[in-house]
């Protein structure tokens, strides 16, 4: 699960993050929506240890990320929206580094990536360097040396970006697979149909502050006269 | 006009636009390039001047010696400039990211091509002229004639250099081409190059049989000279050109800039023509060939398993960063031009006689030898290992949330450059020093030192390197012409002055001087701890900063 308390964070004169609180339990596909510059990737940069917080605290899978952030982060799986892979890896050698990496025995790692591979429909592609491979397919590849290590909590940027609708199936189904497991997802997108359609609960970031939080039934109740997640995002995020 | 020459005036804007935006550029970067170029001129051409000098006080010798020197020289300057043609045209014809955007564009591919070999000649050629104005500047100032000489030096150059660069990039798209990638085929290509060589070699024998006896004896102590000397080689023309200008024997020196000069003319429109005739296959077998991988993970994996059974960090990066090493022939090529060089050279300093030489000769050539290799390790160690921590930044996504700390990362990038510069570096000094025989002390040093140098040159490029780490999609030139690129090669250069010249002075010292205050053993074992000291302090501070940098900052 993830936890964050009071968390703030400061660019200079900008409060980026301003008090955010949030609680996604275990096996919850958490939306996190907002405009351009709401404060969605520095939290997400927060919590992945990426960019220290002013004040505030974060739990990932019970863990004080501030105390043991090693430990913290061998439970966690970040995708950003355009993640760059070595170019001239292939993908198994990049999910052979990957595991190293994350300190899984060998064994497991050369058992685990073909079927990683199989399982994104990656095989044929495995001894491919990377540079020659489709933006779809990289991401697939991310997809797999992410979860490879098999996270508790995911955090996803943006993936749906230039992916065509079989990528996209792929990854929705994998990101619904995973929650009922047990995995905790925490994911930004623009595309609100998707936010919509997947999300098990959604949250709305403004200005740095979480504007409004809860399943799709809960924001139509708090907020009547609101039919539609789009209408309701503008309405909140208007300025 | 033609897209070849739009491109070609398009390239010439960008660079008229980069020198204009120089007063953009970090000030200590422009004074250190200022000075060093100065500074190179200067000593290059009192060393050119010093050599004349030393070659009339011979007495009439000079007079046969220098024509032959200067056929020589353009030789030399001719292979590197094939060599640096070769590299700079693969990188421009085959990896930029300009070519593909061109490709995309309604250019014919003939003219792609001729564009791509313009732009290499431009940009492999233009430090060449750096050598030759020292080299004739200094014969003319010794001879006492006009400094009109120069620019006569400059009327050869050009039509040279376009010349050699231009083969170098032919020949670097035909073996690109031609060079089968299997590993049988592969092995077969290799055969044909060593038996060309052979057959080269054996040519050459054939022109020294039919030689003087004054050439015979000159060609037993400077290799290469009789091909050098052969005359349809475009730099025997070049050579007999500005002499004879320089004799005011016009019209012969004429003959020769028409032959050269038309030569290139003729060979630059056929290397155009074969080059855009072959270049699109080329470009093909490039984009397609990379499927079938010849080279496999298993050989940098099984030695760092045996190096770190323990750490899947070191083996994790060590198998990433050597595969992608492999990979890029633009990386490895640069090693093997800089090592292979020294390793050629060092490999011959038994044929050229260094190793009969006076014990204090041979003991002062083996320290210059670890200075240049130390300042090879340098430059190399700040191209390839400063911006190492600032390219893993676009991972971080993945290694920075890896269970392990950024910090350790750095250690471990110190661990496998460090390992990597003292083996080679070592290794070649090691060659060095058992072709000249050096006696026991400056052995001990020379063992001390080479470690010493990879630990402090790696050290303080990974640790300057985590300092100055630059986040975002950044290519190496992009990182190293920054501050902290610019810091750390002053640095380094400045450590291996420490590190090379002091204790080379010592054991010139200990050799040249019989009444020593202290015994030997003594001075041999402070100069060791000594090196020891200051490669701790170079190496190691800049470690421990960059650590400190790492742990305090966001991403």
């Amino acid at each position: 699960m993830i936890q964050l308390q009071h968390l703030h964070k400061h660019y200079g004169q900008l409060h980026a993050v301003n008090d955010l609180c949030l609680e996604v339990p275990s096996g919850e596909l958490f939306c996190f929506l907002g405009p351009n510059g709401a404060g969605k990737t520095t939290s997400i940069k927060m919590m992945t240890g990426l960019v220290k917080p002013d004040s505030g605290s974060i739990h990932l899978a019970g863990i004080d990320a501030g105390k043991e952030p090693v430990l913290a982060r061998s439970q966690l799986g970040y995708i950003p929206d355009m993640p760059f892979i070595y170019e001239r890896l292939t993908p198994m050698e990049f999910l052979l580094f990957t595991g190293d990496l994350y300190q899984m025995p060998r064994e497991e790692v050369r058992e685990k990536a073909p079927r990683m591979l199989e399982i994104f429909g990656m095989m044929d592609r495995a001894h491919m360097l990377n540079r020659d491979l489709s933006h779809g397919m990289r991401q697939r590849i991310i997809y797999a040396a992410t979860l490879m290590h098999e996270p508790k909590v995911l955090l996803v940027d943006e993936p749906f970006i230039g992916l065509d609708p079989h990528s996209i199936r792929l990854i929705k189904d994998l990101l619904r697979e995973h929650t009922r497991r047990g995995m905790t997802v925490l994911m930004t997108t623009h595309i609100l149909a998707i936010a919509e359609e997947i999300g098990d609960r959604i949250g709305i970031i403004d200005q740095g502050k979480l504007v409004a939080c809860g399943t799709l039934d809960e924001l139509n109740t708090a907020t009547p006269g609101m039919g539609k997640l789009e209408d309701l995002f503008l309405e909140l995020t208007l300025n | 006009m033609r897209p070849a020459t739009l491109l070609i005036r398009n390239h010439l804007f960008e660079l008229n636009t980069a020198v204009k935006l120089i007063h953009e550029q970090p000030k200590i970067k422009v004074l250190l390039i200022s000075a060093f170029s100065i500074g190179w001129l200067a000593s290059l051409s009192w060393l050119f001047y010093a050599g004349f000098d030393f070659l009339y006080k011979l007495g009439g010798a000079a007079f046969f010696l220098v024509p032959r020197l200067f056929t020589l020289f353009f030789m030399g300057l001719g292979f590197m400039l094939m060599l640096s043609g070769a590299v700079t045209g693969y990188a421009n014809l085959f990896q930029t990211p300009e070519v593909r955007r061109l490709l995309s564009w309604p250019i014919p591919m003939r003219d792609l091509f001729y564009y791509s070999l313009v732009k290499s000649t431009l940009m492999s050629s233009w430090a060449f002229f750096f050598i030759i104005i020292p080299f004739v500047g200094a014969f003319g100032v010794y001879r006492d004639w006009s400094m009109l000489m120069l620019g006569w030096s400059v009327c050869f150059s050009l039509p040279f250099v376009m010349l050699c660069s231009g083969l170098g990039v032919l020949l670097m798209v035909v073996v690109v081409r031609w060079i089968p990638r299997g590993r049988t085929l592969g092995l077969l290509g290799v055969l044909a190059l060593v038996f060309a060589t052979y057959a080269a070699a054996t040519y050459v024998r054939n022109l020294q049989a039919n030689s003087s006896e004054d050439m015979m004896v000159l060609v037993n102590f400077v290799p290469g000279l009789q091909l050098a000397s052969f005359p349809l080689m475009p730099n025997s023309w070049m050579a007999q050109g500005i002499l004879a200008f320089s004799n005011k024997d016009w019209a012969r020196g004429g003959v020769y800039l028409v032959l050269l000069s038309s030569s290139v003319f003729v060979l630059f429109l056929f290397i155009a023509r074969l080059g855009s005739w072959i270049y699109p296959a080329t470009l093909q077998k490039q984009s397609m060939g990379s499927n079938a991988l010849a080279l496999q993970a298993s050989l940098p994996s099984r030695s760092l398993q045996t190096l770190f059974p323990g750490n899947s960090t070191i083996r994790a990066f060590g198998i990433k960063d050597s595969l992608i090493f492999l990979r890029d022939p633009s990386q490895w090529t640069q090693f093997l031009i800089f090592f292979g060089l020294l390793a050629l050279y060092f490999l011959n300093l038994g044929s050229l006689g260094y190793n009969e030489l006076d014990s204090v000769w041979s003991n002062l050539i083996a320290f210059l030898n670890m200075f240049s290799l130390s300042a090879v390790m340098s430059s190399l160690s700040a191209r390839f290992v400063f911006p190492q921590m600032s390219l893993e930044s676009r991972m971080l996504w993945m290694v920075g949330l890896a269970p392990t700390s950024l910090g350790r990362l750095m250690i471990n990038k110190f661990i496998l450059s460090g390992l990597t510069l003292c083996i080679i570096g070592s290794g070649l000094a090691a060659v060095s020093n058992s072709m000249l025989d050096i006696a026991s002390s400056s052995l001990v040093l020379s063992r001390v030192l080479m470690p010493a140098v990879a630990f402090a040159l790696a050290g303080m490029s990974t640790g300057l390197g985590a300092m100055f780490m630059e986040i975002g999609p950044k290519t190496p030139a992009q990182i190293l012409s920054g501050y902290g690129g610019t810091l750390n090669l002053i640095l380094t250069l400045l450590t291996v002055i420490l590190l090379v010249l002091i204790p080379g002075i010592i054991s010139h010292v200990l050799l040249i001087e019989t009444t020593l205050v202290f015994p030997q053993a003594q001075v041999t074992f402070l100069t060791c701890l000594y090196i020891v000291v200051v490669s701790m302090i170079a190496g190691g501070l800049p470690l421990w900063m960059g650590y400190r940098t790492l742990r305090n900052r966001d991403y």
